[in-house]
């Protein structure tokens, strides 16, 4: 009787007060289900449809563009996939139980509505990256193949190349698709400070070391700092006079190609003993330097001035409300006051110490500001201009890298990227020249001549035997006359190896596996309440405006109704989070693009394990909360009928 | 026999139709009497839900419907329904108010387009968002210059709605204008125009009798390749592939659109008039003419530099050079100038507006001048006197 009592204890054991092993078990029979439905199939064809869609595609550039292409397309075939699986299967699992009253048995075991959906959304997953899987390794031999055969075409490329390249610097890109294949990764280590324009004054230059300097045709400017200065107070009783002892240079020109005739020669070219002219601006700050009126009655805060034979500037300063007056600037009506001056006279160098700037008021009262003025750069819609000198003092940007650690340099040469944007600036006859120095923290410098490409960023390979990590400068410099270059300064960064490349692809699967899981859940809630048709359209509707949830926000007015909701709740409390609950707020959508690997990734960018685990977090938080919607929702099914 | 656990006992006191805890309602438990009790106040709040609703979507429709149909009615717009259908076709013209038509008659397909052809068909419902989801992209990666997928995106749209000319000259359009200033080197961007010269081409070939196309094309030789800032490299690159110059080659397209358009009206959506679409091949023998002119001139000029610099033989291959260009510049001056007129002529007896009129005949006239003055040149023009004429003759610029 005992030895019976015990054997019926072992047998029937206690329900565990933990849902996993319930959760567990409703999993694998639906992978199991999956898998007797030969789901897995569908891997062979996805591979067929991913080389024949890659293999006739057209591409700009073989080289260049091969790699990224082909896992870009395997990465969009298995999204696909995984779509496929969100809507068509996922929605398809409990409304066939329920038709094939499956379900009956199920829901009369001790089993929770939320441990069902839990259990089919945890097996749908499951089978989902099985099949990812199985694309993933198929695509990667494919990506292996092509990888071999761009090798071999980068060494024709270079061959072909060598003979022709003015730079040895232009060839670094496929100088290395050539040595180490196309498989490369990268991430980015972005500069610690800069660009720090400055000037290269060259091996010849005389001029005081301890003058700040600015030079003509660059947008550099000098500028002082007039919060502490009463000027707005002085000019309001009458006019004021602020005077500027400048020092000149003269920069030495590069030889021009000798005009076939006089009429040919540059109409505007002035005499030498022409009056150095520089442009005085008297603006709020964090205000730039504008237009100068051209009606005689608005009031003038900028003018070209023309300094003394000494180099003295002197500008009358009068009230914001005085009528403008020729060789006078007005003063701007609110914030605090910088005066700002450029050297407006080609090929010159115009510079001045602390305490050259005096300002005379009315009554003859006179202030000195000591301060020695601040070199700013001329800047334009987010890029820094570079100014071209084929001969020194030349304009330069300046960045720094504090401390690269070498453990984070990997085993593959770093690099340096350049974004240009020279299709605005530079002619589009010039192949215009540049210059890149690195320079280690003992003083040692390599130099590199290239020519910048403006599309994709200029990429520079630095020699791991001069720079095994530590600090690193690099200085830039555009050598051509009469050019420039547009910097956009958040593009100027280190590249450093990224690791295996195989590693980075599996992080993009595992992206789309998250992707995919997400879409389970929709599925799988939808079909807890509706029959599988409904359930199919239901999701692709959820799946649509999910992924458009950025055009909603974008190109819909409930974009601005969420601005005005943050708005809003902003004013009564200050917190940075109200715009992203406002926008969750008026469209309570997922926004599943996030989820889905961009281009980056495919240009061999590593994804930051960090964003896969927010993805990873983002997923499981959104998949807890579909389960418990689709539990309620399956609660109040009617199962019996 | 193994005993099966047993779902949790339901406490004593429970009423009829309660289930254990977790467990799934298997039907809804009726009140005595067997009708569900009345819920006024979630009835209101339903009733109150619903009305928001539906003021929510009626709301929006004054602007969106009422006023398009009352406009559609003055007869300024197409009525709603049938812009969205337009829209879908991707009749951005006509949805805008514009009349396009698909070009006539069906599109010349090869056994190569059965790829295509079968992949529109499998893709069946789908191929709408598809399509979308290209245009999308392909927009979004022009924008942040990833270029790795652009043809292919380019080339899949071009697949799925090949029969809308627009598509074609939109792509185009991209290829020749706004990726090419994306790149540095010319040699890169003529590598662009190329493709989206090939692209073109295909468009051609599967829209034989679209003016439009001819028109993108022509315009593609004469404005891009003729006259942009790079045109002297890219110039000198076609006349390297294609053995003739660009203008020529505009012209010839320029030429085609004008008959496919007198023969099929297929110049339609918001592009050229067709008075001012057909100057455009006068414009392209124009140019055609100046760059003979100025090549005329260069080699004139060599040879003049030449002699002065005591190559006599190579003054004299530069001066016998010059001088067939010269024949040539004159030949094309004249053929330009037939052009100008009888352009003028079609269109005034075709009503056009004045102001054009006066224009073509003064281009006419121009084209007259130069005729003349070449041809006078022609006269006069011998290897000893080469400098003092060559004084007297400005190089013509490309304007």
């Amino acid at each position: 009787m005992d030895r019976h009592t015990n054997n019926s204890e072992s047998i029937v054991r206690p329900r565990s007060r933990w849902p996993w092993p319930r959760i567990r078990a409703l999993a694998i029979v639906t992978l199991r289900q999956g898998l007797r439905m030969r789901l897995w199939v569908l891997a062979a064809p996805a591979i067929a449809i991913l080389v024949a869609a890659d293999v006739s595609s057209p591409r700009f550039d073989a080289v260049f563009d091969g790699i990224p292409a082909a896992v870009g397309t395997s990465l969009l075939v298995m999204t696909v996939m995984a779509v496929l699986v969100g809507l068509f299967f996922a929605t398809y699992a409990l409304p066939s139980e329920m038709e094939s009253k499956v379900a009956h048995t199920v829901a009369t075991k001790p089993v929770t509505a939320a441990e069902i959906v839990a259990g089919k959304v945890l097996g749908l997953s499951l089978l989902l990256a099985a099949m990812l899987a199985a694309v993933g390794a198929g695509a990667y031999a494919y990506i292996l193949v092509r990888a071999a055969d761009i090798q071999v075409q980068a060494a024709r490329r270079l061959d072909e190349l060598r003979p022709r390249a003015t730079h040895p610097a232009d060839l670094n890109a496929v100088e290395a698709i050539a040595r180490r294949g196309p498989l490369q990764t990268y991430r980015y280590h972005a500069a610690d400070e800069g660009p720090e324009i400055g000037i290269e004054y060259g091996p010849d230059w005389r001029g005081p070391a301890d003058a700040r300097w600015v030079l003509a045709e660059t947008g550099m400017r000098l500028s002082w700092s007039l919060a502490a200065a009463p000027v707005r107070e002085w000019s309001a009783s009458g006019p004021c006079r602020v005077t500027a002892s400048l020092l000149v240079e003269r920069a030495p020109c590069a030889a021009k190609p000798s005009t076939e005739s006089p009429q040919q020669a540059a109409p505007d070219e002035k005499p030498a003993d022409a009056p150095v002219q520089v442009l005085a601006a008297l603006l709020p700050a964090g205000r730039d330097i504008g237009r100068i009126p051209t009606d005689p009655r608005e009031p003038v805060y900028q003018d070209f001035f023309d300094l003394s034979a000494s180099g003295v500037l002197e500008v009358t300063v009068l009230a914001a409300d005085a009528p403008p007056v020729k060789g006078a600037l007005n003063v701007p009506a609110g914030g605090d006051l910088v005066l700002h001056v450029l050297a407006a006279s080609s090929g010159m160098l115009v510079g001045a110490r602390g305490g050259s700037l005096r300002i005379v008021g009315p009554g003859g009262q006179e202030r000195l500001v000591e301060a020695a003025p601040a070199v700013n750069p001329g800047e334009m819609r987010r890029r820094v201009l570079l100014a071209g000198r084929s001969i020194a003092p030349r304009q330069t940007a300046l960045f720094r890298f504090d401390d690269v650690r070498p453990g984070r340099l990997g085993s593959a040469d770093p690099a340096f990227e350049v974004g240009f944007s020279l299709d605005a600036w530079a002619p589009p006859t010039v192949q215009p020249d540049a210059r890149l120095t690195f320079i280690r923290s003992d003083g040692q410098e390599r130099t590199l001549l290239f020519h910048p490409e403006s599309h994709h960023s200029t990429i520079l390979y630095l020699d791991r035997e001069f720079w095994r990590g530590g600090p690193l400068q690099v200085r830039l410099e555009c050598l051509t006359d009469e050019d420039y270059f547009g910097l956009v300064p958040d593009s100027v960064r280190l590249r450093l190896d990224g690791g295996p490349h195989v590693l980075n692809f599996a992080r993009g699967a595992a992206m789309v596996w998250l992707f995919g899981t997400v879409l389970v859940a929709i599925g799988t809630v939808m079909s807890a309440r509706l029959s599988w048709f409904v359930s199919i359209l239901a999701t692709i509707t959820f799946f649509v405006l999910g992924m458009c949830r950025g055009f909603i926000l974008g190109s819909t007015p409930l974009g601005p109704a969420a601005r005005r909701l943050a708005q809003f709740a902003c004013d009564r409390l200050a917190w940075d989070g109200w715009r992203w609950v406002a926008q969750y707020v008026v469209v309570p959508l997922p926004d599943l693009r996030v989820l889905v690997p961009d281009e980056s990734l495919s240009m061999g960018q590593v994804l930051p394990l960090a964003d896969l685990g927010q993805a990873a977090a983002w997923t499981a938080a959104g998949s807890v909360v579909l389960v418990l919607v689709g539990a309620w929702l399956l609660k109040r099914r009617e199962v019996a009928a | 026999m193994r005993e099966q656990p047993r779902p949790a006992a339901l406490p004593p006191e429970a009423p009829p139709g309660a289930l254990p805890p977790g467990a799934i309602r298997s039907e809804a438990p009726l009140p005595a009497g067997g009708r569900p009790a009345a819920d006024w106040p979630r009835t209101i709040l339903y009733a109150l839900v619903v009305l928001v609703l539906a003021a929510a979507a009626v709301h929006p429709l004054r602007g969106h419907v009422v006023e398009p149909r009352r406009q559609a009615l003055l007869g300024r717009r197409e009525p709603p329904g049938r812009r969205l259908a337009l829209v879908s076709q991707f009749g951005f013209d006509a949805a805008a108010g514009d009349r396009s038509s698909l070009v006539p008659g069906a599109s010349r397909l090869e056994l190569g387009d059965m790829p295509a052809e079968a992949a529109t068909l499998i893709l069946g419902g789908f191929r709408g968002p598809y399509v979308v989801w290209l245009w999308i992209r392909a927009e979004e990666e022009k924008q942040k210059k990833v270029h790795f997928d652009l043809l292919d995106r380019y080339t899949k749209i071009a697949m799925l709605q090949g029969d809308y000319p627009q598509v074609w000259a939109y792509h185009y359009w991209n290829m020749l204008w706004n990726i090419t200033v994306q790149w540095q080197s010319p040699e890169r961007k003529y590598q662009w125009i190329r493709l989206g010269i090939r692209f073109l081409r295909e468009g051609y070939r599967r829209n034989p009798h679209s003016a439009e196309i001819m028109m993108e094309m022509g315009r593609g030789y004469m404005d891009k390749i003729g006259r942009s800032q790079e045109a002297a490299y890219y110039r000198r690159r076609v006349e390297e592939d294609e053995g003739r110059s660009a203008f020529l080659i505009a012209y010839e397209w320029f030429d085609r659109a004008r008959k496919a358009h007198d023969r099929y009206g297929t110049l339609g959506g918001r592009g050229l008039a067709p008075v001012v679409a057909y100057s455009q091949a006068c414009h392209a023998l124009s140019f055609y003419a100046t760059e003979l002119t100025q090549d005329m001139h260069d080699a004139l000029a060599a040879s003049a530099e030449a002699r002065r610099g005591g190559r006599e033989a190579d003054a004299r291959r530069q001066f016998a050079e010059g001088q067939q260009l010269l024949a040539q510049a004159v030949r094309a001056w004249r053929w330009a100038q037939r052009e100008w007129l009888q352009h003028a002529d079609r269109f005034e007896k075709a009503g056009a507006v004045t102001e054009l009129l006066v224009n073509y005949r003064k281009f006419h006239a121009e084209a007259d001048q130069s005729a003349r003055r070449l041809e006078a040149l022609q006269a006069e023009l011998t290897y000893e006197n080469l400098a003092e004429q060559l004084k007297d003759l400005p190089r013509p610029d490309l304007k």
